[in-house]
């Protein structure tokens, strides 16, 4: 940042300044539009978190047998042994890593297929657009079982590994068709604009380009870290004799699913939202940047 | 497109390829690979023993006839369910994406993130809460009993509703995040212009905000219908006897009647049913491309 | 039961390779991406997996010291896998992995026929399941001089038309199929198969999607046995709830998840397991179970060795472990199903007098006749049962 020896700039007006005095009849429709437009968001985001709120209530519950279904009777119990269950920890803990190593490799991936395919019309592009979308298609059910056959055909062992691998596989395409979205009406020129100043395409593409896409990449990321941390059917084929959450909480409805399970998830909606909140926090101390 | 500025400026021709090359290995790997197997597999007939067919590639392409005309009913019922749940996640999306992007400020990663949240519980742990909710003696539905808008069967889970309703809960963050990350870029300045030229916010919307965030709604569509017309897990948990979803049978097929010809037929014919579908979606949406 | 030929189907040993379907072949495409991405590459990136198939093929490496189990979840006591493991000197790798027969079969399936290796050493599937891998030749036979508790075994269960005389299985907990019911919802008890039926409960009965469990009390209900594993006789019970479900009697078709629709009372009645509703009415009092008057199924699930085993004298010497009456009562004690071993009663009674006294827990003998089971079907009766029942549940 340049700093100014001389005095300050004038402030700018705003580009487009109101015309002086509009009729005062359009504010208040606007006013109250906004306060509905708020209000219906904060109720699909209620909607979203009902179950949630039932989730952490029945962490405190109190059953005699092994099923967590009719309130019973408050007790702390289960908080002050949660991991009272250590396959259902290790599950946990599997599928966190799972998710975080798949997201990182998919969120590479799936950003260079977007930004290629939406900067420049090459040979071959729209039949890549049309094909982003076909692993969407494929069910479930039949795709893990045919990569099972791929992988025993390989004769690669099933565990941690292969699970990453499927993992990867069709998230990428949720996260090109996310960025891509993101880069539609992108202004290509600002990377003229670096390059002609001399900046190399890939020094480009570094500080100009993915800074300013970076939120698309983020939300990206997060769908395919939802999408893996859910995954059943396919993780089910190609999982070995690994364990990762689903595939355990699957299981577990024959016999029951104890309270832990509640107080498990309950701690990791808790650490997610203690550090989105520090997230904000952080931010606030640099500088203010768009 | 408004505003797109294309780069005038002559790049490396080999760059698009270069980039697009390792998502295209890995998907061609893992993904055309098997897929190509499914293929085979769809076209032949079970010979030898049902646990270890000996899978005779026959160009048997009356596994496709079949499988359509003995599924119809479930292929279209899929197809009802998923359009259902598109358009409602699109219009509870909207406001949400809407409001995360031009009124939440710095806190719009944290809303972000709590539209995800959800997701670290597991399908199943939610639904079956959902389930407690929904229950039949439940306060829910005793509200939408006292309104009149229970459906047939005089309840709410084990129906048809249940399932677009779970399909709705849980794909609204693929609807959410992508109409996000395209409201995001729009200028808040032409969202002002929009409230200056017309007189009414809602008309100002439609034709300045909409279509600059055509993207979004395409992506988002995209992200909840096509894996909402394969889905079997809500079915399977929220449904009733009439509300089989074309990917039930398919697991079944799979799995119970070890039938795998016609597992992989019907897999093709959903694949293939949901790809028009998506073409003529990408067309009426008037962009150029798929995306 | 009376004495009934085999009717398994054996095929003979597959050749490896040549007669298999393939997609490519291990061609072009597989040694592509073989020689891209080798094995090595992704073992870098696993921490878990144990399991490696560089030798492939027949001879599994073996592994003496560690003991690789597969099982349902919360199917164990709590400190059963420490107390073998201090008992035997093994490591126990114990995985709550089995989710579902039928799954599990899709998943290991092709593994077993290349004879490789699944990640355990012993698993606990369901006698239907193991009736099929019996047949397809894929299972261990058992060295009785290492599980001399055999002996402890139920009588009826030795002599299984599954596996006759146990030579390849070892049943490892049972339960009874019957149904369970609200007792404050319907006003009455409930006693036959008929009751599912009463129009008073329409749309508040739910039935089993797996075929054995569904039909099998419908068919003793219609006077005709299981065991008779006769395909007319399966037929007619599907036609039976064929008929209720378009009637609109039948809510849905569960697999295990029926339970919570029992404890909120959205259904009054259900086919369910003996086990769940020992838990269940622990939280709810009006909770019942009843095997039905004409009769109702067991279901046995049993303790195998896959061929592909890395340890079968640790999996032999677990087998044993749990044979033993004092250790196995702390299973039943936990887990409160049906025991598979005769007369545990003296040893339950000394740590859970409550469990010995629950006739869900130890059915008297009249409960106990009533019961039958499905016998072996080979692989195309199989395949049609289940068809012909995947058409009732799946409109």
């Amino acid at each position: 940042m340049t700093t100014l020896t001389t005095a300050p700039p004038p402030t700018a007006s705003p580009p487009l300044a109101p015309a002086p005095a509009p009729p005062q009849a359009a504010r208040p429709p606007r006013r109250w539009g906004d306060l509905a437009l708020r209000l219906v968001a904060g109720l699909v985001l209620l909607y979203l978190f009902i179950p949630i709120l039932l989730i952490v209530l029945f962490s405190f519950n109190d059953p005699e047998g092994r099923f967590n279904l009719t309130w019973q009777g408050f007790t702390l119990d289960n908080w002050l042994d949660p991991f009272r269950y250590e396959q259902l920890t290790e599950a946990l803990v599997t599928s966190l890593k799972v998710a975080a190593l798949s997201t990182a490799i998919s969120a590479v991936l799936g950003t260079l297929v977007a930004v290629a395919l939406v900067r420049s019309r090459f040979r071959g592009s729209g039949a890549i657009d049309t094909f982003l979308v076909v692993p969407l298609t494929a069910p479930e059910v039949v795709l893990g079982a045919s990569l099972l056959t791929l992988f025993i055909d390989l004769e690669w062992a099933r565990g941690f590994g292969t699970i990453v691998v499927v993992h990867v596989m069709f998230e990428i395409s949720f996260v090109a068709l996310t960025v891509k979205a993101r880069l539609r009406g992108f202004d290509w020129t600002l990377e003229d604009a670096a390059m002609d100043l001399g900046a190399s395409p890939t020094r480009t593409f570094l500080r100009i380009t993915l800074p300013l896409i970076v939120p698309g990449i983020v939300a990206a990321a997060m769908l395919s870290f939802a999408l893996s941390l859910d995954d059943f059917i396919i993780t089910y084929f190609n999982s070995g004799s690994t364990v990762t959450y689903p595939l355990y909480v699957n299981a577990a409805t024959r016999t029951g699913l104890p309270p832990q399970i509640n107080v498990l998830a309950t701690a990791i909606l808790l650490v997610s939202l203690l550090l989105l909140g520090a997230s904000v926090l952080w931010q606030r101390r640099r500088p203010a940047s768009t | 497109m408004a505003g797109t500025a294309t780069s005038s400026r002559r790049r490396n021709p080999v760059a698009p390829y270069a980039m697009v090359l390792p998502a295209l290995v890995y998907l061609g790997i893992f993904f055309l690979v098997p897929l190509w197997s499914l293929l085979r597999t769809s076209l032949s007939r079970n010979g030898g023993s049902v646990f270890l067919p000996t899978l005779e590639f026959d160009w048997a392409w009356s596994n496709y006839g079949d499988a359509f005309s003995d599924y119809r009913d479930q292929i279209v019922r899929s197809f009802g369910y998923a359009l259902a749940a598109t358009l409602i996640c699109l219009v509870l999306a909207y406001p949400l994406a809407y409001v995360i992007a031009f009124k939440a400020g710095r806190w719009r990663n944290v809303v972000l993130g709590l539209v995800i949240l959800p997701f670290f519980v597991t399908f199943l742990v939610r639904t079956l809460a959902w389930r407690i909710i929904l229950s039949d003696d439940g306060w829910v539905v005793s509200v939408f009993d006292a309104v009149g808008l229970l459906p047939d069967e005089g309840r709410l889970l084990s129906t048809s509703w249940a399932v677009v309703g779970g399909l709705v809960y849980n794909f609204l963050p693929f609807m959410v995040l992508p109409l996000y990350v395209s409201l995001e870029k729009v200028d808040p300045r032409l969202m002002e212009a929009a409230a200056d030229l017309y007189s009414s916010t809602w008309r100002g919307f439609r034709k300045v905000v909409l279509p600059l965030t055509m993207p979004g709604v395409l992506a988002g569509s995209l992200l909840v219908f096509i894996p909402s017309s394969g889905d079997f897990v809500n079915a399977q948990y929220l449904g009733g006897t009439q509300t089989t979803m074309i990917g039930n049978v398919i697991e079944r097929q799979f799995l119970v009647v070890h039938d795998y010809p016609t597992a992989a037929a019907l897999s093709f014919v959903l694949m293939a049913i949901i790809l028009v579908a998506t073409l003529a979606y990408t067309r009426a949406l008037g962009t150029e491309d798929l995306v | 039961m009376p004495d009934r030929p085999k009717r398994l189907v054996v095929p003979s040993r597959r050749v490896p390779d040549l007669s298999r379907r393939r997609f490519l072949g291990r061609g072009a495409a597989g040694m592509a991406a073989a020689s891209i991405l080798g094995p090595g590459f992704l073992a870098a990136c696993g921490g878990d997996d144990d399991e490696s198939t560089e030798e492939g093929g027949g001879g599994a490496e073996q592994n003496e010291n560690a003991l690789r189990v597969s099982n349902w979840p919360f199917y164990i006591s709590e400190t059963f896998v420490a107390d073998f493991e201090e008992a035997s000197g093994l490591s126990v790798d114990y995985r709550e992995d089995f989710n579902d027969n039928e799954e599990w079969f899709a998943r290991v399936r092709e593994s077993l026929e290349a004879n490789q290796d699944i990640g355990a050493d012993l698993v606990i599937p369901t006698d239907f399941m193991v009736g099929r891998l019996i047949g397809l030749e894929w299972l261990e036979e058992l060295d009785d001089a290492n599980i001399p508790n055999k002996g402890n075994l139920r009588e009826d269960l030795l002599a299984s038309t599954i596996d006759d005389g146990r030579r390849y299985s070892l049943p490892y907990m049972s339960g009874m199929v019957g149904l369970a019911y609200n007792r404050a919802a319907t006003g009455r008890d409930i006693t036959s198969v008929e009751d599912l039926w009463d129009p008073a409960f329409a749309g508040r009965v739910t039935l089993f999607s797996d075929a054995q469990d569904g039909l099998g009390m419908i068919m003793l209900a219609n006077g005709d046995d299981p065991a008779d594993g006769d395909i007319e006789a399966i037929q007619r019970a599907a036609d039976v709830v064929a008929e209720q479900r378009d009637a609109g009697q039948i809510r849905r078709f569960t697999g295990n998840d029926y339970a919570d629709d029992l404890a909120a009372g959205n259904v009054v009645v259900a086919q369910a397991y003996s086990g769940d509703i020992v838990q269940l009415a622990a939280d709810n009092p009006d909770l019942a179970f009843v095997v039905p008057e004409g009769g109702g199924t067991t279901f046995v699930d049993s303790m195998i060795i896959p061929i592909t085993t890395r340890n079968k004298a640790g999996a032999e010497a677990w087998m044993d472990y749990v044979y033993d009456k004092a250790n196995y009562a702390q299973l039943i004690s936990y887990i409160q199903y049906v025991p598979v071993l005769s007369d545990i009663t003296e040893e339950l009674e000394a740590i859970d007098p409550e469990s010995a006294a629950n006739p869900l827990i130890n059915p008297p003998s009249d409960i106990l006749d009533r019961l039958s089971t499905f016998p072996a079907f080979d692989d195309e009766e199989d395949a049609a049962i289940a068809a012909l029942y995947a058409d009732v549940t799946a409109e």
